[in-house]
């Protein structure tokens, strides 16, 4: 018998080496599936939660006042904590699951791809049960911090409002004349 | 413990399980093999090699347990190899001055002086003692895949398995690796 060998062997009947239990190995796997599970529900949440942001809180005049553009509409009123939420658990998710034991064989983009996939198609059925909005105004009463975000949130969002207004009662924005043939404004005329 | 040739690495482990010595037989049939992977993914001194070797084999012992039947024993033996050969580089202790690899631990990588994209006339004997200088100057993420794939003739798929990368990702892997060592080939027998 080589040297490498005894010694292994010396090692292991000496009782320094110790074989770790199954239930080690399977509890560790089903910890890490159940994280998963755990990241994109939370991150569900998260989408629901945004969703409600973006379609039941905004104030209707504020609707109406970005009616025509709803790129800048969502840069202002866009639930970025929410979405940021979302990415994290989406990462934590990932992370999770490349840990599991077939896990690694799974192409990354693929498996973050899902992940956002069911926690989007999740948080569409709870916003669209009501849930979410539910769930929105529990959180405001029960932590403080979120509901101090989310006021802060919505005075900028007033400020911002605000300031679109002035700018357009400042001329840039004001509606011309309207052509009766053609429905389209006058061309203003420069009267210097 | 008779007639144990005949029984195949998965019936060796199930007895291993419950009966450690059945774990002579493991040592006895992966010893030669990983001790040349270990040769030639990161070229330690005797001494350290027999260091790693022990290590791995302890590891086996200890984590038998979460050996899956569905993978191959040899991917998942060769997997721990590998990472504790990377725990081994981690530490810093290879020694690049004093080292050399055998004919034999380079014997298979020679083959890709021949292939298309590098059709490169050498002598049998040169093209070892340049492959042997062209690997060590690799990328160790490119050399690991052309030592699995080239020298130990592995596939994607158990490559995949012991690197607990997606195949995918393994392909992309061996097609660079095989660029880089083009390049760095060419760098020597320019030289020359």
């Amino acid at each position: 018998m080589n040297k490498i060998k005894q010694d292994i062997l010396n090692k292991i009947k000496e009782g320094e080496i110790k074989k770790t239990s199954p239930w080690y190995f399977t509890s560790k796997d089903y910890f890490f599936k159940i994280l998963f599970g755990v990241s994109v529900v939370i991150g569900s949440f998260g989408f629901s939660s945004a969703l409600v942001q973006l379609f039941v809180k905004p104030d209707d005049h504020m609707r109406m006042e970005f009616s025509k553009d709803w790129f800048e509409y969502f840069l202002v009123s866009a639930p970025y904590l929410w979405i940021v939420f979302l990415l994290i658990f989406t990462l934590i998710g990932w992370f999770n699951f490349k840990n599991t034991e077939n896990g690694y064989k799974k192409n990354n983009l693929l498996v973050i791809i899902i992940s956002v996939l069911i926690s989007v198609v999740l948080g569409s059925v709870l916003f669209a049960s009501g849930a979410a909005h539910k769930m929105d105004s529990e959180l405001r009463g029960m932590v403080k911090p979120y509901k101090n975000f989310q006021d802060r949130r919505m005075d900028h969002r007033k400020e911002f409002l605000n300031k679109v207004k002035e700018r357009r009662r400042g001329g840039f924005d004001r509606p011309g004349i309207i052509n009766p043939e053609n429905q389209r404004p006058l061309p203003e005329i420069d009267i210097n | 413990m008779n007639d144990v040739s005949s029984k195949t690495d998965q019936e060796i482990v199930s007895l291993l399980k419950t009966d450690d010595a059945y774990f002579g037989i493991i040592i006895d049939r992966y010893e030669a093999k990983l001790s040349r992977y270990i040769s030639r993914m990161s070229k330690p001194s005797n001494e350290d090699r027999e260091d790693i070797l022990q290590n791995v084999f302890l590891a086996v012992y200890k984590n038998i347990n979460s050996y899956n039947s569905e993978m191959s024993f040899n991917s998942w033996i060769y997997r721990i190899t590998h990472n504790e050969t990377i725990s081994y580089w981690r530490k810093g202790k290879r020694d690049k001055e004093n080292i050399s690899m055998n004919d034999e631990d380079v014997s298979g990588i020679e083959d890709l002086f021949g292939e298309n994209n590098l059709d490169i006339d050498i002598e049998e004997k040169d093209a070892k003692i340049i492959a042997v200088k062209v690997l060590d100057e690799m990328d160790p993420k490119y050399r690991e895949v052309l030592v699995l794939k080239n020298m130990e003739g592995y596939s994607y798929e158990e490559i995949s398995d012991i690197l607990k990368k997606p195949v995918s990702t393994v392909g992309t892997l061996v097609s660079r690796a095989k660029k880089s060592f083009e390049n760095i080939s060419r760098k020597y027998y320019e030289q020359n």
